[in-house]
């Protein structure tokens, strides 16, 4: 009798938990219409295959290279474009990619070779790092997945993610493997890290996953971060608005680069937070944060630090010698509102006194709904002249007056 | 445990030997304050051996950020490795003498397990976390901490006391890897209830690590820790007795319940106050224990615990020096390297020791 109760209420509790999951219900593809090719192109193909293809024919008359990044490079071969990305850290072999137009022939490649079909129409994305671009790029409809809908900081994709029209896909290392297969998207943006063990780019091409690793943050520029919208571009074969976006970006950020005198007396920069019991957690010398401070007029602490990788763990005694009486702290732990709660975070913080006896302690968290969910994780990549523009501001109130800026988007935000 | 080992112990040992054991517990000690000295000159932070010494002796160097280095990171670091490894020390010794049981140790028995579960209930129970918890509420924060884990660790303690007479050697062991895991899942249940900063803050200060340890705490930690070392000076004789049983040490006017009871409280204490104030350290108790058994050679606790307690101190200082060598992109941490070359080095012990076939005797 007891036995049968026992078992009774194990099957209503494992029915409840049942219940209370949802599963994926994907909306059936859609396929982009064949259109015949009879005349050379004027613009590439946005939202369309090939019926009748023909070799020699250039179907990608709108094309981009890259001049900045130090990890992506691309060629163009009629009906594709070959893109390779050597990661700055822990580089091997190059990653290949073959960007087919749709309606044309794979050609021949090597057996690591990940070919995607192009334009692709559903994107599904583990990283958010580029979706402010794809809000430039005006690419917001093809995306169906996000890792967390929930941290979403660009408009146009709240909206979409409000019409439910995102699924979410958080899970273990930036995405969660099967509901991405039963998504079955036309490409997967993963994050890629320094650090192998949390890369899951190599699990998903085993798994017939097209997954494409975002391995902007080891960018050594902050424009070389910003050309990986032409990534999203290539894929979408948007090259065309990718050009004048990304020349608008460069063409500011040089011209407020241009503001800082060559000869300015650089105020030294600690960035990062303490993190366990002796480490400080921050990002290498040569990375484009880095790079970054040191085009606003600054220089970071660790600028004798060639790792190009966002993520560093390093000694706190290494980093209190190199930012103790650094007179600048910008990038604190996000979320916390005032230099009192940052050191009740870890007491570590107090002794960097410069930066807070000077009241210059920055968080760069503006938008902050929770941890990694704030403007500069999704809008970042595609806004480095706004960055830029916010950091002459801090480091050099001089010149204030002659920064213009349009945007409305902001990165900084200084502790009480 | 044979009576010809016990009787390798007596008092009545030849003058030479003892000598002998002497030299070595003293080359023990002189490897200790070598330690010690090599903690505070060598880090990250590149600073002359002078720079050192003038800020030690007049508070005075060539940059305050030194002085700062060596006497708010550097100097309480090495004196929470020494006086936490000899806390971890004894406790391997005395957990081995009441379990009868060479692979007695508090990480391996769950009781470092119950000292986290005691101090996360308390972290969730305020709101708050690791340093900011301390910070927070100051010495009280500090001291709330302490008896948290103190008494996590006790209960797990007394749960494996009233098992051990019961159930055989390995049984009780894996109940004690069971309640560890069990403190281990319920201390991440937990986490969930309070905000996502807090957890990272609890998991920061749930990294096995000597470092971060502030003058304040070492209030707390270091007269804690050695007046549990000198207390337990008294039981080293019953202890000894007990090694040829219950009813013998009874027979002999031990009072075995209260002696147990007392051995319980002070592994409990040792374990709950260095669990605070440095988080999980494994393995530390075992190594040590099992190299003071390897150096002393004999079963005498009245020699085996204060040589527990060196060896903890001396392996405490050693692993802290590696986890904090100068090295480029590498961060050890202190279980890892604990694991890495003090494993090793007890097992080396273990396989050429007297004292292990004493063990396989018991």
């Amino acid at each position: 009798m007891i036995a049968a109760a026992r078992n009774g209420f194990g099957i209503v509790c494992l029915a409840s938990i049942l219940l209370a999951c949802s599963q994926l219900d994907p909306e059936p593809k859609p396929s982009h219409p064949a259109v015949y090719v009879d005349q050379p192109l004027a613009r590439n193909l946005e939202r369309a295959c090939v019926a009748n293809h023909r070799p020699g024919v250039d179907y990608f008359p709108q094309k981009v290279e890259f001049r900045h990044s130090s990890q992506l490079s691309v060629t163009y071969h009629g009906h594709f474009k070959r893109v390779k990305f050597r990661p700055s850290v822990s580089a091997e072999e190059p990653v290949e990619f073959l960007f087919v137009q749709c309606g044309t022939p794979v050609p021949d490649h090597g057996a690591g070779t990940i070919v995607v079909s192009v334009p692709v129409s559903r994107i599904v994305t583990g990283t958010r790092a580029m979706l402010g671009a794809a809000d430039d790029l005006d690419l917001v409809d093809r995306f169906v997945g996000i890792s967390d809908p929930r941290a979403v900081t660009v408009p146009s994709f709240i909206d979409r993610v409000e019409q439910g029209r995102i699924s979410m896909m958080s899970g273990y290392a930036h995405g969660n493997i099967e509901p991405l297969m039963a998504l079955d998207p036309d490409v997967y943006f993963t994050f890629h890290s320094a650090y192998p063990q949390f890369n899951m780019h190599p699990r998903l091409w085993a798994l017939g996953v097209r997954a494409v690793p975002f391995g902007d943050s080891l960018e050594t520029t902050p424009l070389g971060r910003a050309e990986w919208l032409k990534v999203l571009a290539m894929l979408t074969n948007t090259e065309g608005r990718a050009d004048i976006v990304f020349d608008r970006i460069e063409r500011e950020y040089h011209s407020i680069a241009k503001l800082v005198p060559s000869d300015a007396d650089a105020p030294r920069v600690m960035a990062g937070v303490a993190s366990q019991r002796d480490v400080i957690e921050l990002f290498g010398g040569g990375n484009h944060r880095a790079r970054l401070l040191e085009d606003a007029g600054g220089r970071f602490i660790l600028d004798d630090n060639g790792f190009p990788g966002s993520w560093l763990i390093a000694p706190f005694e290494k980093v209190y010698v190199a930012g103790a009486d650094a007179p600048f702290w910008i990038g604190t732990r996000p979320g916390i509102q005032s230099v009192e709660a940052l050191i009740a975070a870890n007491s570590h913080h107090r002794w960097f006194e410069r930066a807070i006896a000077d009241g210059h302690v920055y968080a760069q968290d503006q938008g902050y709904k929770g941890m990694f969910a704030f403007n500069l994780q999704d809008q970042g990549l595609n806004n480095p002249h706004v960055q830029l523009a916010e950091l002459v501001a801090v480091l050099h109130p001089n010149l204030r007056s002659k920064l213009r800026s349009n945007s409305t988007l902001s990165f900084m935000r200084k502790l009480q | 445990m044979s009576l010809d080992v016990a009787m390798q112990s007596a008092p009545t040992e030849a003058n030479p030997r003892k000598v002998f054991l002497g030299l070595r517990l003293a080359l023990v000690a002189v490897v200790g304050v070598i330690l010690f000295v090599a903690e505070l000159s060598i880090g990250a932070a590149a600073i002359p051996v002078l720079d050192v010494f003038q800020a030690l002796t007049t508070g005075e160097a060539s940059s305050q950020v030194w002085i700062n280095i060596i006497w708010e990171f550097r100097l309480p670091r090495a004196l929470n490795a020494a006086v936490s490894g000899a806390a971890l020390g004894a406790a391997g010794i005395m957990l081995q003498a009441l379990f009868r049981n060479p692979l007695a140790d508090p990480y391996i028995l769950g009781i470092v397990h119950g000292a986290r579960l005691g101090a996360a209930i308390l972290v969730v129970a305020t709101g708050l976390a690791g340093n900011a918890f301390l910070l927070r509420f100051g010495l009280i924060g500090d001291a709330g901490l302490a008896v948290a884990s103190v008494v996590g660790g006790l209960v797990v303690l007394f749960i494996l006391s009233a098992l051990s007479s019961r159930i055989s050697i390995v049984t009780l062991l894996l109940v004690g890897l069971m309640l560890g895991y069990f403190s281990i899942g319920l201390m991440n249940a937990l986490m969930h209830f309070v905000d996502e900063s807090h957890a990272k803050a609890f998991k920061a200060w749930d990294d096995a690590s000597f470092a971060g340890a502030t003058w304040q705490q070492l209030k707390i930690l270091v007269p804690g820790i050695l007046a549990g070392l000198a207390a337990i000076a008294f039981l080293a004789k019953p202890l000894n007795a007990m090694l040829l049983g219950d009813r013998y040490a009874a027979s002999m006017g031990i009072p075995v319940g209260c002696i147990k009871l007392a051995v319980l409280a002070a592994t409990g204490w040792f374990c709950g106050m260095v669990t605070a104030f440095c988080g999980p350290v494994a393995f530390l108790g075992l190594v040590a224990a099992h190299i003071a058994r390897g150096l002393v050679g004999a079963s005498d606790h009245r020699v085996l615990l204060p040589a527990a307690a060196l060896l903890g101190s001396t392996v405490g200082l050693a692993a802290d020096l590696v986890t904090h060598l100068p090295l480029e992109h590498h961060i050890f941490h202190l279980n890892a390297v604990i694991g890495l070359v003090g494993a090793p080095v007890a097992l080396f012990v273990l396989l050429r020791s007297r004292a292990l076939r004493s063990w396989e005797g018991s």
